[in-house]
């Protein structure tokens, strides 16, 4: 039996025979945060991409070794499946030009939800979550992209929501935001926690210290370091990963 | 440096002038000439005369150009919008998409004669429709079918990569996200190619005259009768020497049920658009 939800077994990704992952190997723990920080191009988003399956997506990208969701090796099972399981959320939000209730209606309505209750039950509690409710209560059928930036990107977390994922991947989503808006996330991220597992990609440092319980630091496409934040930012192992939080690869 | 610019500048300006002029004096050339031949004879009777189409008027010319046109953009919308899906979302080999590429461009490149003379052996012969609207109508089809599928694809590829990542992040299937995200954004430039190529498709005579044009028909009431077309008419009216006013009274019309179809596409992606 395997406690963790995620776990990676030595992972590479190439595209077009460049390697940009390799041999990574690690476990995502459920109900916690996990960060992914490293310098730009360390191969970040290509691990988040690799868990729900997304590479497969782009042209030339190959993957070896595994990664296992539960205890299911997660190419065994059918992409749509993975992805609804494994929810993401990206950097720049991306709300579909339609209203904030079609967005949100639009997972549960292709997952086979005719009934009209109770998709408005799904529409109100997962913009609850995300604090989004009291704003937006009024301006259900307004185009979502009306909204501003955070609010935006909260609508696409809840709209993740929808599909009843189990983890939820974030690819530095507050980075296209303001100070206001990436608190009001932070704070929504540690409140989801309690029923989803997260991981994150930052570049932010101080994000990732004061929302994450675990992190992961890549450096040229390999693990160099996982741990626990409190240990990993206050007691770092390895050289290069000092180096890192002290700013000399920012 | 400077006189060389300003040499450029002036040609720019010059051709500018010089096609923005012809299309205006065609235009009005055109519309002078024309407008003395229209009445409301004209355009609701049948052509009449002792030699045909010196009296009488154009209505079934109109009605069977607007059919044909119909039947032409069903058919290759539905086929090219289909290929550039296809092409877009579906096909894993690059050989296969240049290949696709190849045949559209070559389609494009046939005369539109041959495709009449095509359309006449496979449909009218070989099938056995006859001379006929539904023939007449996927000759044309034929012909706009790369138009539109070239236009079809290029919309597709620029849909939002960003929306349709987002679907599929949800799980969602490579086909819904294609029917409920990408079809409905593309929506205003798949029309306008679609309507473009009716225009394209109305005033091509060629391909009609071995599949289903006619000198002579009432208003068409089943798509297995053939039935007049505008450009052809105008064609008959001319070669035969019948009525050069009349052909003027047709290619007026013939320009402005293009103009105004044209029009209403410009403004239906415009208004798709804001």
């Amino acid at each position: 039996m395997n406690d963790a939800v995620l776990t990676l077994r030595e992972l590479g990704v190439s595209y077009d025979k460049k390697t940009v992952l390799e041999d990574v190997s690690a476990r995502i723990r459920p109900n916690r945060i996990t960060a992914v920080i490293g310098p730009s191009g360390c191969g970040k988003s290509t691990l988040l991409k690799a868990m729900n399956r997304s590479l497969e997506l782009e042209k030339g990208a190959e993957v070896r070794g595994s990664i296992l969701l539960g205890d299911t090796d997660i190419r065994s099972m059918p992409a749509e499946e993975l992805r609804r399981r494994v929810g993401m959320v990206f950097q720049t939000p991306t709300p579909f030009p339609l209203s904030v209730y079609k967005n949100m209606t639009y997972a549960p309505l292709y997952y086979g939800v005719r009934d009209k209750g109770a998709l408005e039950t799904i529409v109100r509690e997962n913009l609850q979550v995300t604090g989004l409710w009291d704003e937006v209560r009024e301006d259900l059928h307004k185009s979502a992209l009306k909204l501003s930036g955070g609010q935006q990107q909260r609508l696409c977390i809840a709209r993740a929501l929808t599909a009843r994922p189990e983890v939820l991947l974030l690819d530095e989503p507050c980075s296209a935001l303001d100070v206001k808006s990436t608190q009001v996330i932070e704070e929504l991220l540690l409140r989801l926690k309690e029923r989803y597992t997260i991981v994150i990609v930052t570049h932010n440092l101080f994000q990732a210290r004061r929302i994450s319980d675990d992190c992961m630091f890549l450096l040229n496409g390999r693990l160099w370091e996982q741990n626990t934040t409190g240990e990993l930012f206050a007691a770092p192992r390895r050289q290069e990963t000092r180096e890192y939080l002290q700013g000399m690869y920012a | 440096m400077k006189g060389k610019t300003g040499l450029i500048r002036i040609w720019a300006v010059g051709s500018c002038l010089v096609v923005l002029g012809t299309i205006l004096f065609l235009f009005a050339y055109i519309f002078i000439k024309g407008a003395g031949a229209i009445s409301w004879t004209f355009l609701t009777d049948v052509p009449r005369g002792l030699i045909l189409g010196t009296e009488g008027g154009i209505l079934p010319a109109i009605v069977g150009s607007l059919y044909y046109t119909l039947i032409a953009c069903a058919f290759a919308a539905f086929l090219g919008i289909s290929a550039a899906v296809y092409q877009v979302f579906y096909c894993k080999s690059d050989r296969l998409r240049s290949a696709i590429a190849l045949i559209m461009q070559c389609m494009a490149g046939v005369p539109s004669i041959v495709l009449g003379l095509f359309g006449y052996s496979l449909l009218v012969l070989t099938l056995g429709w006859g001379k006929c609207i539904l023939a007449g109508g996927v000759t044309q089809g034929i012909m706009i079918l790369p138009f539109i599928q070239v236009r079809a694809e290029k919309a597709l590829r620029e849909a939002d990569a960003g929306l349709v990542r987002a679907s599929y992040a949800l799980g969602v299937s490579r086909s819904h996200t294609i029917r409920r995200i990408v079809l409905p954004q593309c929506l205003p430039q798949l029309v306008s190619a679609v309507i473009l190529g009716a225009c394209y498709a109305m005033g091509a005579a060629a391909p009609l005259i071995f599949t289903g044009a006619v000198i002579l028909s009432k208003v068409p009431r089943s798509l297995l009768k053939p039935t007049m077309a505008l450009p052809y008419h105008l064609y008959m009216l001319l070669t035969q020497g019948t009525s050069s006013e009349n052909a003027y009274g047709t290619a007026f019309v013939l320009m402005m049920v293009v103009l105004v179809t044209n029009t209403a596409a410009t403004w239906f992606a415009w208004r798709r658009k804001k």
